[in-house]
């Protein structure tokens, strides 16, 4: 990894902090995000839902999507796209170093 | 309810909540009911829901396979809903029946009517603060008009209530059959709007008789605003604006429907006006001078649609923001705040200037 790629990543959480039960919610770069882990697969999104923003962190995890607990709106975990194309929720790239969960600012 | 993360909603808008269900248990209800009848309540109903008692289990999954979540319970008291009106930035409350706006679906005559009044004192006790921040509506049941009108007498002018509520699905003729004068009188009298509220129980009645929907999304789609245009279609066709001095408000069904009724009931009454001889107006202006709950908003492709359809039926002065909260189809205040397509005005007309009119707020 290139030092321009690490200084563009910062530690949010314990790899331990996020299980499929249980997602987990940091703070990042002033927003709050929501963690998850499928499969051995770590996502992150901004949890707040662009719908009327709604704890995405509390959201049923099924086939690869999250559903916001305020009205069901569905979103692909990996690119944040509604399935039915109403809205977005940004997604954040995530990297699993060891015991570390790392998320990349957007630039 | 889970909190949300959104920013702080707009300041410097007052914003009134037209409705927050009251969170009754079946054993907060019981406390307000007459001895006798208690008895009977707390020994009875063998095999029946817990939490439900007399009030009929619809069957029906509201939570979409549990992919949407609430507590139907989560305001016992008017204070349970400081923390969420704060952070949602609401300045007042006018509450509205919680599961006791299913007690006119109860089978049995007696206890229904004395659910009624049991929920009446504790709306009174536990919620119609009359404070500045706290109002609520009471609850009446247009299958018992002489009733209803007694509770209005009884209950009407206490701190804080502010309207009466009656769910419009359930009774067995329309709105404006003569059978109902006894609760408009008393409502005038009062001076209290009748809010129309409809459920998604299943009633022998219109419109849930019937139709045979397949599944929630097909009740729920039709139930309320088919009740609401049975509902305005008879109160404006049989004069009950004219007779009576009182204001009607339709919740929960949204306002997308008001175009049509209006539309096609202009050229129903010119047709034939000999059949409401006592309208003074075209029933578009009836229709334009009652008031109507904006939740759910309507989510069109292109949101500004929504600006057209309150402009094109003279509705900027008729429209209530009413949250639902805690049902699982609420809007936040960020659904008025942060709409795209609602013009400035118009929102700040929706989020508060609207319902102090009509609740004399």
């Amino acid at each position: 990894m290139s030092d321009t790629d690490a200084e563009s990543l910062e530690r949010v959480c314990d790899a331990a902090d996020v299980t499929e039960e249980s997602p987990a919610v940091v703070e990042f770069d002033g927003t709050k995000l929501a963690v998850f882990a499928v499969d051995g697969e770590y996502y992150a999104l901004d949890a707040v839902c662009p719908h009327q923003g709604g704890p995405l962190e509390e959201g049923k995890v099924e086939d690869g999507c999250v559903y916001c607990p305020w009205h069901g709106w569905q979103f692909d975990l990996e690119s944040g796209d509604h399935v039915h194309g109403k809205a977005s929720a940004t997604t954040y790239e995530v990297v699993v170093e060891g015991d570390d969960v790392l998320v990349r600012a957007s630039t | 309810m889970s909190t949300s993360h959104a920013d702080d909603p707009a300041t410097g808008t007052t914003i009134i909540d037209g409705e927050v269900h009251t969170g009754e248990s079946r054993e907060d209800l019981l406390e307000y009911l007459p001895d006798d009848v208690r008895s009977d309540e707390e020994d009875g109903y063998a095999f029946a829901p817990e939490q439900f008692g007399p009030i009929p289990w619809d069957g029906w999954d509201r939570t979409a396979g549990g992919r949407i979540s609430w507590n139907n319970y989560s305001v016992p008291e008017a204070e349970a809903f400081d923390e969420t009106r704060e952070q949602f930035g609401i300045d007042t409350v006018v509450f509205s029946p919680g599961p006791a706006f299913r007690i006119s679906l109860i089978p049995d005559h007696r206890t229904r009517v004395a659910y009624m009044r049991a929920y009446n004192d504790l709306v009174v006790d536990r919620f119609a603060r009359g404070d500045g921040t706290y109002y609520a509506k009471m609850i009446g049941l247009p299958e018992h008009p002489e009733e209803t009108a007694a509770e209005i007498e009884r209950v009407g002018d206490e701190d804080g209530i502010v309207g009466l509520f009656v769910t419009d699905v359930g009774p067995t003729q329309p709105l404006g059959h003569r059978r109902h004068d006894p609760l408009f009188e008393a409502a005038e009298a009062a001076g209290l709007p009748i809010v129309l509220h409809s459920t998604t129980g299943l009633p022998p009645s219109f419109p849930a008789a019937g139709m045979n929907p397949k599944n929630f999304l097909e009740y729920h789609t039709l139930s309320h605003p088919l009740a609401k245009m049975w509902h305005a279609t008879s109160i404006i066709v049989r004069g009950v604006p004219e007779r009576f001095d009182v204001d009607f408000g339709f919740w929960e069904a949204g306002f997308s429907w008001i175009q049509l009724l209006a539309n096609r009931m202009d050229r129903e009454y010119i047709e034939r006006p000999n059949e409401a001889p006592e309208l003074t107006k075209l029933p578009s202006e009836y229709l334009s001078e009652f008031y109507y709950g904006t939740q759910p908003l309507e989510e069109p492709r292109d949101p500004e649609h929504l600006q057209t359809i309150i402009d094109m039926n003279e509705l900027n002065d008729q429209l209530v923001y009413t949250t639902d909260y805690p049902h699982m189809d609420f809007d936040a205040p960020m659904a008025v705040t942060d709409h795209e397509g609602l013009r400035e005005e118009q929102k700040r007309k929706m989020l508060g200037e609207n319902a102090a009119r009509l609740f004399g707020l």
